[in-house]
């Protein structure tokens, strides 16, 4: 009998601890694992703490001087030397599956102030009511219209005024995509003519596994 | 009498005259918003000065006219006020609007005067609704009281028929008490067994499992307010989803992209913040600890600098809440920019979250499941040209669509490695 009472204790108290690990709906607490060094990398993971860094972040900067595969060559800018940044430009050429690629681009990282009509009304601003006081620069008229597609470029690179540099969010040739972007939209609104398309516009889309492997070849 | 009604005629076409120079005089609303909107806000300091009440501050009207049309001209002159203004905004040179007449910036001035800020309509009965309150408890001191009550009647029953029988002369049975009886005994055996087996079981499953969990992170960043109510698209801030194995938690200038403008929270009367312990937060003072870790500093609207120049900067330490575990690989791109697999699948309804909470288990069991039924869209994907049979089949119709299972989804060295 005593037995049996201990075995039936015993199962009762195994129970309420496992389900202790995880319970309620909202839990602050992670709970336990198994194999904490199978779950949690022993090595150093992105976004972990870094003891062997003054400023104790894992993910570090490429080194200086080197490219990735397969991405543009970097531009030798300077910040605020403005009459370079006039003359500046690519040798991209973008078909029409890339301006539509740039279009969602646009949309994420530039429609959210500058409108996703280009007209400087996006949801956070709109028209003045928004949450963002400063009025996004309206690419459809004034002095934005026919804007050197360097400045654009350098815009995007360094930020200006109130807006944010985006150089952490595109790389070199998403920022010259949106560029071309916008110079299209302009050209069919008044705007000087387009010049970043690609011979044949109408070429279909290419295979990018190819594409890359050609690209980091030429590297 | 002709010469009369003349004069009448032009009295009362120089009156209609007058009038209308007065409706066309410049719309000094129109004229703030194309010309001066982007640096300049009537109530809030942005890239230069809130210009409500700039007449009463500026030396006088005129000064007020040719800074306008020539700044730049004006700090080379020396002009005391206007190198003092130009220092403070740190030397950032307001562009020249040449084309602006006198009475253009007037109205400018005078719109700028009239601005009130929008003020948010405050919905009946103060709009601020506390979390709900938990009925469970009540329910549960119910159920013991009618619990209580049964026994008490089963008792008084068994008492008062006891007594009956010893009146009558039956010879009553020694009552077995409850602890002995084998019937109830065999019953609890049972009834135990089952709960804890499944207690057993499914804490033992779900050791190691995180779903629910919901960290207190160092800012209090509502997802619902920026993914939801502000339409910021996730891609924004997690630029690395379509490109990298790491969707990235941004960085504090992606945050300050929009937070340089942005340094308080307005919608405390539609969107009231709470934590999910119901305790309430106030927005403003989260944004000013984004500052303190982004190195801003509000008052003069630039970076903090170190001594060498870097932005004196540190970063946000956030609590990581989906801890896949090591010996797993997952590739977030993989499934954002090839499978086209939307972020509330995994992470569900996340424009709806104040507090971030891990909607999805985790397990192999629910990866391998989204495997084998997700089909994989095969039509105009370069990635996924080199499966050339299964092309020719979709085209002869032979097969209906082809799952992640088919190209070696379920192959254990897909994820273990």
């Amino acid at each position: 009998m005593n037995r049996t009472k201990s075995i039936v204790v015993a199962t009762l108290l195994v129970g309420l601890g496992l389900t202790a690990c995880n319970s309620g709906n909202m839990r602050r607490n992670p709970g336990k694992i198994y194999a904490p060094d199978m779950t949690y990398s022993q090595a150093y993971d992105a976004y972990t703490y870094n003891p062997n860094f003054a400023d104790s972040m894992s993910s570090r900067k490429p080194v200086e001087g080197t490219i990735a595969m397969g991405h543009e060559l970097p531009d030798h800018l300077k910040e605020g030397d403005t009459l370079a940044y006039k003359s500046y430009t690519t040798a991209l050429r973008f078909n029409d599956a890339d301006i539509k690629e740039a279009k969602r681009i646009y949309d994420i990282y530039c429609g959210i102030c500058h409108g996703q009509q280009l007209d400087g009304n996006g949801p956070l601003y709109a028209g003045g009511e928004g949450k963002f006081a400063a009025k996004p620069a309206n690419f459809k008229e004034g002095n934005y219209l026919n804007m050197p597609a360097g400045q654009i470029y350098a815009a995007i690179k360094y930020g200006k005024n109130k807006m944010g540099s985006y150089a952490s969010q595109l790389d070199i040739k998403q920022r010259w995509m949106i560029v071309a972007y916008i110079k299209k939209v302009q050209s069919e609104n008044n705007g000087a003519a387009y010049t970043f398309g690609a011979s044949g516009t109408t070429t279909p889309a290419v295979d990018t596994t190819k594409v890359d492997s050609a690209a980091v070849a030429k590297h | 009498m002709i010469r009369r009604f003349a004069q009448r005629a032009f009295i009362f076409f120089s009156v209609l005259l007058i009038n209308s120079t007065a409706i066309a005089q410049p719309d000094g609303k129109a004229l703030f918003t194309s010309n001066c909107a982007s640096c300049h806000h009537p109530v809030k300091k942005s890239t230069g000065p809130a210009l409500q009440g700039v007449d009463g501050r500026v030396p006088s009207k005129e000064w007020l006219h040719k800074w306008v049309r020539n700044s730049a001209g004006m700090i080379a002159s020396g002009d005391e006020y206007a190198q003092k203004i130009y220092n403070e905004y740190n030397k950032t040179a307001m562009t020249a609007f040449p084309n602006l007449t006198d009475e253009e910036i007037d109205a400018i001035v005078g719109y700028v005067n009239s601005y009130k800020a929008p003020t948010t309509a405050v919905p009946a009965g103060g709009g601020a609704t506390a979390p709900k309150e938990d009925n469970t408890w009540l329910y549960g001191v119910l159920t013991g009281i009618l619990f209580l009550l049964g026994v008490i009647l089963w008792r008084v029953n068994s008492g008062l028929r006891r007594a009956a029988h010893q009146k009558e002369g039956i010879p009553t049975e020694d009552e077995i008490p409850l602890y002995r009886n084998k019937v109830v005994i065999a019953l609890t055996c049972i009834v135990v067994f089952i709960f804890c087996g499944y207690w057993i079981v499914n804490g033992a499953i779900e050791m190691g499992r995180q779903q629910n969990y919901q960290p207190e992170q160092p800012i209090f960043y509502s997802h619902k307010v920026h993914a939801g109510i502000n339409q910021v698209n996730c891609l924004y801030c997690h630029a690395g989803a379509e490109k990298s194995r790491q969707a990235m938690i941004p960085s504090a200038n992606v945050c300050m992209n929009c937070h340089m403008q942005i340094n308080e929270y307005t919608s405390e009367e539609t969107h009231p913040l709470y934590t999910a312990e119901g305790v309430k937060v106030n927005g403003t003072e989260e944004i000013k600890k984004l500052y303190d870790y982004a190195g801003w500093d509000e008052k003069t609207g630039t970076y903090k600098r170190k001594p060498n120049g870097e932005i004196d900067s540190r970063p946000i330490p956030w609590t990581k809440i989906h801890n896949l575990a090591d010996h797993v690989y997952f590739n977030h791109s993989q499934h954002v920019a090839v499978g086209k697999v939307q972020c509330q699948q995994c992470h569900g309804d996340i424009q709806n979250m104040d507090e971030v909470y891990q909607f999805s288990p985790l397990s192999m069991g629910w990866c391998i499941n989204c495997h084998r039924q997700t089909k994989v869209q095969f039509e105009s994907n370069n990635y996924y040209s080199i499966f050339e049979k299964y092309h020719k089949e979709l085209k002869s119709g032979e097969r209906e669509g082809v799952t992640v299972e088919d190209i070696g989804g379920l192959e254990c060295q897909r994820c273990h490695y």
